[in-house]
């Protein structure tokens, strides 16, 4: 018979996106409340330990084993997308 | 949603439990083969017939409200293009005076205008409508109303503001309309109003198709049909209306600030009262870089459709293709500014901006590595529909690479309002959009039409298409390099400039010929038919090419792949006699299966209403209420709204209908309740997605009080005393509870029984708390000194204040139309659409009056 239940997990890297745009969103906003200031650069790093934290409770919480599956590719692309913000704090 | 909620949700997801209960082994009884009874089809027949001559004004059914929609986007694709052509005729030459310069920046306004607002939304809106409930085997859309609505409001209002033009009175300042360029001080006249007023209506109609394709997608696909299993269009159609949903009430609030700006002279873009001219250019891009994508994550769907079938094999990284999606409308977020990098941002806010616009190059790569997969793994037959995906992806990618460039900051800041933004701008929109509609009107013009389109013309189109793109817009990069500014009519002699400006002149010709060749095949060949058309053309393997009528489909199949009409050879001929989920009309009326969104298991049978004059009445008014607004009529656009607003009570007076049946039978035994109230239900998902609207145009507001906070805080006064928030907090917690008991005094009464004047009474106290809340609020911000005139303060708070106004007269509005319902009797118990909807409004329109009212007080004011 044919399976008529999902098969993937979709709720996982719908959650690993939104890390990633709360994390952009709240370093955008610290860059503005603090322009060109060292605040926003350290603020930006906590964010992003904070963020690489959350993914990884996600990883956990979705029970994903592998990069090589939707859950986990959404997870590895949304940590990329943290870990690429964060460059322009490093080196802006 | 809670942890427990999503736990739940996430094991449906993954297969370990059944999302509704629903037993599967009962798929096992389909299809059936026992005969049916004599005249199920006549029956739907007549249930589903659509009106005729004059009638067909009213007509609700998708394949003619779609079929309308698609014809009115592609009237606007055409009318901006004879647009563009005039524009380029007089950039032919240096000096010319074809065009005049105040009519060259109507004409590049409107074009830009149009074509994003008028042609490219709305366009893939329509296809949508026109596609997916045949995709899905759905009856029709969950609100047939709503579509129509959506269209007529869309039609007499993009026409009335397309006519500004052939007075002198179009909108002038560039599609994006930036203050100060726009402020009452440099355009006094009412081409901007045309441009903030009559994009309101477009704006509606938006949304009111997003929310249609939203609850569309998610509750009214075939039993069987996973998430996993889902046509690609249908998923970044799902997608593109999220997106619309978050992005455009940016530009709602946008255009309702710059208005009330120029109206009564709020400062909110005025930085010598505390305003920012840069707040505007936020929420414009805030919704507008997300437009782009919104325009061609759509596309992208046709094509991972097309492609597959062109190719005649699965489609590669199905999955992958749908994360990419997703990836694409999140990221797709975190590049509005890009379009700022001129305006001196601060440099690491910059470069947050620079690398987010990098980023999301990756999944539109992921989509297009998957494309040509699908292309090299399969066998391709190059028919029209092939040329021109096979066309649009060369110059996407093109356009793609130029748009990496300009994500880079210091060659943005040389390139910026030049020629090469031009040029890369349309080779993303027509390379992502307007290719992939093209190769679609091909493929699926057999669902509409007695006739194919002529294959050997097609050919001619593409071609000449094609070939006209490269030679309009190839030396545009050049002649940016070369320093030549957009938006500017002519440009000087003997600086190299000419030779290329007239290339590509010729090239806009010859692309309007390929148009025109398109044109004279629809005139040759297209005939519009819902049930004798010419079918299959291509070999699709999707839902949609089953046989329909304007029932859609005899019966609602059971979907067991991705492919069905592949992978069963039987389908069409099991679907015809009725094998599968309802094959007849349960209830005798107009009805559809409302199944569940993740494992779409089948939960109940939604009634539908049929061909109504009030959604086209509605539309009109609306329509007309904005353009009085504009033209200052002030006493016929109150007249308007009042009609507009009186047109869809009484449409939706007849949308929730008491009827004695509760259950039906929807084939081989399988029972099903009708028509039910709560989370389940069609209505709560619409209701809260209208809901997720207006609070991002909160958020939006309460982001421009704290955004001019930051600019000059030193205009802000000082709020009024702490115990008058304790008092408007109370009096909105009191109506969030008092909605509360309304409903459950209503579900505590037995089955069948009206319940008495109380719950609409106690709606109606809720309401009127709301208002006593609100006018406290306003006078208690007049009392401390507060002028929306003097500031950005003011003005900002007043516009929230005035939002929350609003936000409670509809609620007043809606208690009473509960009343006057329950006057009538059609309140009963237990549980009423009606009344669940006004009571979540209620609980809504209080907590956002929360929400307002502690952040412009406690926050930074204080």
């Amino acid at each position: 018979m044919h399976d008529y239940r999902n098969e993937t997990d979709w709720i996982t890297p719908v959650l690993a996106f939104v890390v990633w745009t709360a994390h952009f969103a709240l370093l955008w906003a610290a860059s503005s409340i603090f322009p060109d200031q060292p605040a926003a650069r350290w603020i930006a790093a906590a964010l992003t330990v904070i963020a690489f934290l959350a993914l990884l409770f996600l990883w956990r919480r979705g029970a994903v084993t592998t990069v090589a599956s939707i859950p986990g590719l959404g997870l590895a692309v949304a940590a990329a997308g943290v870990a690429f913000s964060m460059i322009p704090a490093i080196i802006g | 949603m809670s942890s427990n909620q999503l736990d739940r949700t996430r094991d449906a997801m993954e297969g370990r439990t059944s999302e509704t209960g629903f037993d599967h082994e009962l798929y096992r009884l389909f299809p059936v083969h026992r005969p049916r009874p004599d005249g199920e089809v006549e029956e739907l027949e007549r249930i589903w017939a659509a009106p005729k001559g004059w009638g067909l004004l009213t007509v609700v059914n998708n394949n003619y409200v779609g079929f309308f929609y698609v014809a009115t986007a592609f009237l606007f694709f055409l009318l901006a293009g004879i647009l563009a052509l005039g524009m380029r005729v007089q950039l032919a030459a240096p000096m010319q005076d074809f065009l005049p310069q105040e009519t060259y920046n109507q004409f590049f306004t409107m074009h830009g205008t149009v074509m994003m607002f008028l042609f490219a939304v709305p366009m893939v809106e329509a296809i949508g409508v026109m596609l997916l409930p045949q995709m899905l085997a759905a009856r029709d859309l969950p609100f047939p109303r709503l579509s129509a609505y959506a269209f007529w409001a869309y039609f007499v209002g993009g026409l009335c503001f397309f006519a500004s033009i052939f007075v002198g009175l179009a909108p002038d300042g560039g599609w994006f309309m930036y203050p100060p360029l726009t402020s009452i001080a440099y355009s006094p006249e009412i081409n901007t109003d045309f441009w903030l007023l009559g994009i309101g209506f477009i704006e509606i109609s938006a949304i009111a198709g997003a929310i249609e394709i939203i609850v569309g997608v998610l509750r009214t696909r075939a039993p069987g049909m996973t998430l996993d299993r889902m046509p690609m269009f249908a998923w970044a159609m799902l997608v593109f209306a999220v997106m619309i949903v978050i992005a455009f009430p940016s530009v709602i609030l946008g255009t309702l600030l710059l208005e009330l700006e120029r109206a009564f002279n709020w400062p909110f873009f005025d930085p010598t009262r505390g305003g920012d001219p840069l707040l505007w250019q936020h929420l414009f891009w805030f919704f507008g870089h997300p437009e782009v994508y919104i325009i061609f994550l759509p596309a992208a769907g046709l094509m991972s459709m097309m492609v597959a079938t062109v190719a005649r094999t699965e489609l590669v990284g199905y999955r992958l293709n749908v994360l990419a999606l997703v990836a694409t409308g999140f990221i797709s977020f975190g590049v509005w500014a890009h379009h700022m990098f001129a305006t001196g941002m601060p440099r690491v806010s910059t470069g947050y901006f620079s690398a987010a616009s990098m980023a999301v190059s990756l999944p539109a790569g992921i989509q297009v590595f998957c494309w040509i997969a699908t292309l090299a793994a399969g066998k391709i037959k190059w028919s029209t529909p092939a040329l021109f995906i096979v066309g649009s992806i060369a110059i996407f990618v093109m356009g793609g690479l130029t748009g990496v460039m300009v994500g880079m900051v210091p060659f943005d800041w040389q390139a910026h309002d030049t020629y090469f933004i031009v040029a890369h701008l349309h080779y993303v929109l027509l390379g992502g959009m307007v290719f992939p509609m093209f190769a679609a009107f091909y493929y699926w013009n057999g669902m509409t039409s007695k006739n194919a389109l002529s294959e050997r013309l097609g050919k001619w189109v593409f071609w000449l298409m094609f070939t006209g793109l490269h030679v309009t817009f190839l030396p545009m990069h050049l002649t940016g390099f070369m320093g030549m500014p957009r938006r500017v009519y002519t440009y000087l002699p003997g600086r190299g400039l000419e030779v290329l400006n007239l290339v590509s002149t010729v090239g806009a010709f010859i692309i309007a010929a390929g148009v025109l060749v398109f044109l004279f095949d629809l005139a040759r060949r297209f005939r519009f038919t819902t049930d004798e058309d010419a079918g299959n053309v291509y070999g699709g393997g999707t839902l949609e090419w089953l046989p329909t009528g304007m029932y859609s489909t005899r019966s609602i199949p059971l979907v067991r792949s991705r492919e069905p009409l592949w992978d069963d050879p039987d389908i069409c001929e099991d679907v015809a006699h009725g094998r599968y989920f309802l094959p007849n009309s349960a209830t005798g009326l107009r009805e559809t299966l409302i199944t569940s969104p993740i494992n779409a298991e089948p939960q109940y049978l939604q009634l539908m209403p049929g061909p109504s004059p009030w959604p086209i009445g509605a539309a009109v008014f609306t329509a007309a209420f904005f353009l009085a607004l504009t033209v200052q009529a002030y006493a016929f656009s109150v007249f308007s709204g009042v009609v507009a607003v009186g047109c869809v009570l009484r449409w939706l007076w007849e949308t929730d209908r008491p009827i004695q049946q509760d259950t039906a039978d929807i084939g081989a035994g399988i029972v099903v309740p009708i028509a039910i109230t709560g989370p389940s239900s069609h209505g709560w998902w619409a209701l809260n997605t209208l809901l997720v609207v207006m609070g991002m145009i909160v958020f939006m507001g309460l982001f421009s009080y704290l955004y001019l906070y930051g600019i000059n805080p030193q205009v802000w006064i000082a709020p009024p005393a702490l115990p008058q928030l304790g008092a408007i907090a109370v009096f909105l917690v009191l109506a969030l509870a008092l909605a509360r008991l309304s409903r459950r005094i209503l579900g505590a009464k037995p089955k069948g029984k009206f319940p008495g004047q109380g719950p609409w009474l106690i709606a109606t106290l809720a309401a009127a708390l709301l208002g006593l809340a609100i006018w406290w609020d306003w006078t208690g911000w007049q009392g401390a000194g507060l002028d929306p005139t003097a500031s950005g303060q003011g003005a900002t708070v007043f516009a929230l204040l005035s939002f929350q106004a609003c936000t409670a007269i509809i609620a007043a509005i809606m208690a009473l139309y509960l009343g006057y319902r329950s006057g009538k009797g059609l309140l009963v118990a237990p549980s009423s659409v009606t009344l669940d909807i006004v009571v979540r409004f209620l609980g809504y329109a209080a907590l956002q009056g929360l929400a307002i009212a502690l952040v412009v007080r406690l926050f930074p004011g204080g």
